[in-house]
């Protein structure tokens, strides 16, 4: 369970700037599901999904995850959570230019320490079952939109998370990549991973991917649902 | 004041960590009245991302203050020329009456100042700021001092006047004398280096314990702070005579000299960490049940003790190596 208890998030706070990105939410999100925050640009769909993901801390409010609260945590903690337990899926996918495709997938578990040859093998494996072991030597910006991609998501599991954290993920993809892109999702979570999706693309809040759609509007809850 | 590079930089350094620690305590009466780990308030948060912060800082400020303690001594040292009658840096504390209770703040802040780098380090590795309360409260008590200390120092350097005849540390430390160093320099040589080589050893004996059975903590910590006390007194009445290899010469600042190969600097600095790191076992033993530090506290007690005993082991070898080398004999 994802417990997110009264959490705010301002920016600028006490400047004339100041900004209100999350106001007040409460949410219980089930572990093993897809969960879809849906709604337009500005309305704090990514901060949400940094709140979840460790990478920002509320102004004020609680994050739950699995019973474990994870606002108050000092830092090194949270790089060690963010590597382990999330794998994240960015808009512009993030590869770092001049790096091949199984390095930027291997780069996340490098802190870890964990050997060379079976972490080359592992990336290479989720590579292939993406359909890319025949372009793991390709530099980033060689790669095609689907393949950059498919890079970006192998690249979240290198470190096998249990959430799966994506933002607005076909904002940049056509109607063929982004259902690959979905079929990739089903894939996962039939494996038992929890999706989080924040997006406004009708493709992804109507396909059958989501279990549950939770709709934010001005930093607010506006409507939240369990699909039948 | 005699603008010495050395003294504006002992009291630059002062006025910073001074300033640093007094906001730090200030933060910590805050932390120690309004903590709430199981809130989630807009001020609970503010407190968890500036405590980082704040004893990040505060921890490398204690560094420096533990540092200056020898740039303190050194600088003394470095200056006694200036002054009529003084062959080290005693007769530069001599200079008025703030110089030695300088010194003697100032090893007792520094001592605390490793106690509580140790507190912090230890809070850092629990993921619910275990010991927050408990180091800002130390803190709280450990700023007073710190600012006596600075306001100490600030006296004795603006006191300071080269035109001034003081005493020599052979007046000082002599066993004639009726002050407390006489009488340290005045006990009999070989009772003391009795009790100074039977501490070591039963110190590196108990901490040998400890590093291999996990037992035993308070014991070897408290064995370690006192034989830290013994060896000073070892250094001014036993160790000193072999050193300068004269019967009558205890001065505990001369051998700081390059005369003396500097030998002052390793036996004081192994002192110093076997104090510090030997007590830190002890006071971090007091915490060993807080659930969220049963997976960090032992290994880091056991670094710590590992710390204190070379420190000892330095301490004892080069003892053995100073009364081997000499040509005094008692």
């Amino acid at each position: 369970m994802i417990d997110i208890r009264n959490v705010s998030k301002v920016f600028n706070t006490g400047r004339p700037n100041e900004f209100t990105a999350i106001a007040g939410i409460s949410l219980h999100l089930s572990l093993q599901e897809t969960t879809v925050l849906k709604g337009p640009s500005g309305s704090g769909k990514t901060t949400l999904l940094s709140l979840i993901g460790c990478m920002t801390r509320p102004t004020s409010g609680r994050i739950f995850i699995d019973n474990r609260e994870i606002t108050s945590l000092p830092e090194r903690f949270l790089t060690g959570i963010r590597r382990t337990t999330f794998g994240f899926i960015f808009q512009r996918f993030n590869l770092l230019r001049g790096f091949t495709a199984l390095e930027n997938v291997m780069a996340p578990a490098l802190p870890e320490g964990e050997k060379y040859a079976p972490l080359k093998k592992r990336a290479i494996d989720i590579l292939g079952m993406l359909d890319l072991d025949h372009r793991y030597d390709a530099k980033a910006e060689w790669l095609s939109g689907g393949e950059a991609q498919r890079v970006a998501i192998a690249r979240a599991l290198i470190n096998n998370p249990s959430i799966i954290i994506a933002d607005e993920p076909t904002a940049h993809l056509d109607g063929k990549l982004s259902g690959e892109f979905l079929s990739i999702m089903e894939i996962l979570k039939g494996e038992g991973k929890t999706i989080i999706i924040a997006s406004h693309d009708p493709l992804v809040y109507e396909s059958t991917l989501a279990d549950r759609i939770v709709e934010i509007r001005h930093g607010e809850i506006g409507g939240d649902g369990a699909l039948p | 004041m005699i603008l010495h590079p050395a003294i504006l930089a002992l009291l630059v350094s002062s006025l910073l960590i001074g300033t640093m620690v007094l906001y730090a305590a200030w933060y910590g009466v805050r932390i120690v009245a309004q903590w709430d780990g199981t809130s989630g308030s807009e001020r609970q948060i503010l407190l968890e991302r500036r405590t980082y912060f704040v004893a990040t800082i505060v921890n490398y400020f204690l560094a420096i203050q533990i540092a200056s303690l020898f740039w303190l001594v050194y600088t003394a040292d470095t200056l006694h020329t200036l002054f009529a009658g003084t062959m080290c840096a005693v007769g530069t504390f001599e200079v008025n009456r703030f110089g030695f209770p300088t010194v003697l703040i100032k090893l007792a802040t520094s001592i605390l100042a490793g106690i509580w780098i140790i507190l912090n380090h230890a809070d850092n590795k629990g993921f619910d700021y275990p010991l927050i309360r408990v180091k800002y409260w130390f803190l709280i008590i450990l700023a007073p001092c710190i600012i006596v200390e600075n306001v100490v120092q600030w006296f004795f350097f603006i006191g300071l006047h080269p035109d001034i005849i003081t005493s020599c540390c052979g007046s000082l430390f002599s066993p004639g004398g009726r002050n407390v160093a006489a009488e340290m320099a005045g006990a009999p040589i070989i009772p003391v280096l009795q009790g100074f080589f039977s501490a070591l050893a039963i110190t590196l004996g108990c901490g040998t314990f400890f590093i291999l059975r996990r037992r035993g903590a308070i014991v070897f910590s408290l064995a370690s702070v006192i034989t830290g006390a013994v060896s000073i007194e070892a250094v001014i009445s036993s160790l000193s005579v072999y050193i300068y290899e004269l019967p009558s010469h205890h001065c505990p600042f001369c051998i700081l000299q390059p005369e003396y190969h500097y030998i002052g600097y390793p036996l004081y600095g192994a002192i110093l960490t076997g104090v510090i790191c030997g007590a830190g076992v002890g006071v971090l033993s007091l915490f060993g049940k807080i659930q969220s530090l049963a997976k960090d506290l032992p290994p880091f007690q056991r670094r710590l003790a590992i710390a204190a005993v070379v420190a000892y082991a330095v301490l004892t070898l080069t003892a053995i190596a100073a009364i081997t080398r000499s040509h005094y004999h008692v």
